[in-house]
């Protein structure tokens, strides 16, 4: 191999390599919380984003959904609405028929987010997966998607 | 120092006193490496002595150690039992009521009238008195009119996701506009025709219904209210003809036969929904007229799709037949609207947009259709209406609007055209 075509291959290598660099970071994963006394297991996405829209009401136990959000600007609540609610994170949701939102509790922190879902039963909530801890229980993952 | 010197120039020293210079030098030597012993050791020895009394002190520090970590201990048990019962309020206190309301102020500037500014103001109160019963009541204060009426004062007992009851005064399940009729929520100021003189929009009714939602895959859901109301009177506008007078007003049922009225839907997504209503009732007590209606809704607003995601369709159809009358005998209407929402990167950092996450203007075009058929054979009473807007909303729950019209027809506006502009807020 000639020293130019040295030079070329080295030079495609490192463009491969600033490339690969310069692609999207990865998302964290988001994980979905419920209570540790909650009978679900697991939950669809659409039955999470059905629950975020005031659709589903109570759990299929029978007790109320209480919905806990993060606050406008959240990184975690703009990734949650794009990816869950296919919506922009101040998005309000209405019950049918009235002008009022759908309730949910604000809280500002993922460990917030833990502390209340690990405090009210009939809770659902969303945090980053690696602020997860055995006080709650994870009934879905949002997989990484690419910013 | 002085020692170092005789020490380095001892040898010097005379014979004649040898004996006793050794005997004094080795003195003086001993003395230098006890010297120099205790000052290279004394630092250890030090250090060993303290060791000794952290010794002798330990197991107090162990035990106070101890009691610190217990008290540390009963602090976060405290703190968790605080923040479950700081929770548990704040569970309580953001489901239990909810009070609101929403405003409108509006002004409107038509050729053959006198310029106006209008305005109105409704209470909201809702909330849930079980997890399974919840109110909602929304009180038109009377604005203009003077006179405060409940537009919506119902309560739910949620049984199933797909059956629900509810009872009291509720909205007259006919129209997505009829149910959607909020002015913050609306961005254009003045109602479809359709939605004034064919559905008599806002049109709420003593009575009862049943609702619920039917998921039929992940995606696509069905949601239906069927009511029995009192239902629309013969109380016909003597002007037009329209509907908008035959509303109850939450009066006793003029005849005795009770009016259905219901309406399915058909959700893809939560973007695109279909709305089919029907209504079938008595209008008086004996004289068989039937009113007998439907309607047709339907709204895009496509998200996640690169272009059209700016852009909302909605429109509605809408057809009443009242047998046995001459004036009116049938009314139709229709409307559709499109929906654009921008927001140029230039008002970034001026007053409009530096304060809020998203502003948005919207452009809004809509075509308004109506006719009001009498079988009397004085002709069809029509009116066409083209509607062009802008509108501005820093955040969703507050927008101003403006709007020009052009009309020609004989219904409401006639052939008046004009300006309209509102000031709308929810909170």
């Amino acid at each position: 191999m000639s020293g130019k075509h040295l030079h070329r291959l080295m030079g495609l290598l490192f463009a491969i390599m600033v490339w690969s660099d310069s692609t999207p970071a990865w998302a964290e994963p988001l994980a979905i919380i419920v209570n540790t006394n909650n009978p679900v297991t697991t939950l669809q996405k659409t039955t999470v984003a059905s629950m975020y829209r005031g659709e589903e009401l109570h759990w299929s136990h029978g007790s109320r959904i209480k919905l806990v959000n993060r606050e406008i600007g959240s990184p975690v609540r703009e990734r949650f609405y794009e990816q869950i609610l296919n919506a922009k994170a101040d998005q309000q949701f209405f019950r049918p028929g009235t002008p009022v939102a759908v309730q949910s509790l604000i809280q500002r922190s993922d460990e917030a987010v833990i502390r209340f879902v690990a405090a009210i039963e009939g809770a659902i909530g969303y945090v980053n997966l690696a602020s997860v801890n055995d006080k709650v229980k994870v009934v879905f993952i949002l997989q990484e998607e690419s910013d | 120092m002085q020692c170092f010197n005789f020490h380095i120039g001892c040898r010097r020293h005379s014979k004649r006193s040898f004996t006793s210079s050794f005997a004094r030098h080795t003195r003086i030597h001993l003395m230098l490496w006890a010297f120099a012993f205790s000052t290279i050791m004394m630092p250890s020895w030090e250090v060993a002595a303290q060791e000794t009394r952290v010794e002798e002190a330990g197991p107090q520090a162990a035990n106070r150690e101890d009691a610190y970590a217990q008290e540390i201990q009963a602090l976060k048990d405290r703190v968790e039992v605080l923040e479950t019962q700081q929770n548990s309020i704040l569970d309580d206190i953001s489901q239990r009521v909810i009070l609101g309301g929403y405003g409108a102020v509006e002004f409107e500037s038509f050729g053959g009238s006198k310029t106006s500014f209008e305005g109105k103001l409704e209470v909201l109160i809702a909330g849930q008195i079980h997890d399974r019963i919840r109110f909602y009541n929304e009180i038109d204060l009377g604005i203009p009119e003077g006179e405060a009426q409940a537009e919506q004062a119902y309560v739910d007992l949620l049984i199933a996701k797909w059956i629900n009851l509810r009872a009291g005064v509720v909205l007259v399940p006919f129209g997505k506009f009829n149910l959607d009729h909020f002015d913050p929520r609306r961005d254009l100021t003045d109602r479809p025709i359709v939605a004034r003189q064919i559905v008599p929009t806002t049109w709420g009714d003593l009575g009862a219904s049943l609702f619920g939602l039917i998921p039929w895959t992940p995606n696509l859901i069905s949601t239906y209210e069927v009511a029995v109301i009192n239902g629309l009177t013969d109380d016909f506008s003597s002007t037009t003809g329209g509907l908008r007078d035959a509303r109850s007003s939450l009066s006793r049922d003029n005849n005795g036969q009770k009016s259905v009225v219901g309406r399915l839907t058909f959700k893809l997504a939560d973007q695109y929904e279909v709305g089919v209503s029907g209504y079938r009732g008595a209008s008086s007590d004996n004289d068989g007229k039937t009113i007998t209606g439907f309607d047709v809704d339907l709204e895009l607003k496509p998200r996640g799709v690169p272009f059209w995601e700016d852009f909302e369709l909605k429109g509605e159809l809408a057809n009443f037949d009242i047998q046995g009358s001459s004036t009116p005998s049938r009314l139709f209407g229709l409307y559709t609207q499109v929906n654009y929402h921008f927001w140029p990167s230039f008002f970034d950092h001026t007053f409009l947009g530096e304060p809020y996450t998203h502003p948005t203007f919207t452009l809004v075009g809509r075509y308004d259709h109506a006719r009001i058929a009498t079988r009397a054979g004085t002709g069809n009473l029509t009116e066409d209406r083209f509607t062009v807007g802008l509108n501005y909303r820093p955040i969703e729950n507050y927008v101003i609007k403006t709007e020009y019209q052009i009309n020609n027809g004989g219904i409401e506006r006639k052939s008046w055209n004009g300006f309209l502009a509102s000031i709308a807020w929810l909170f």
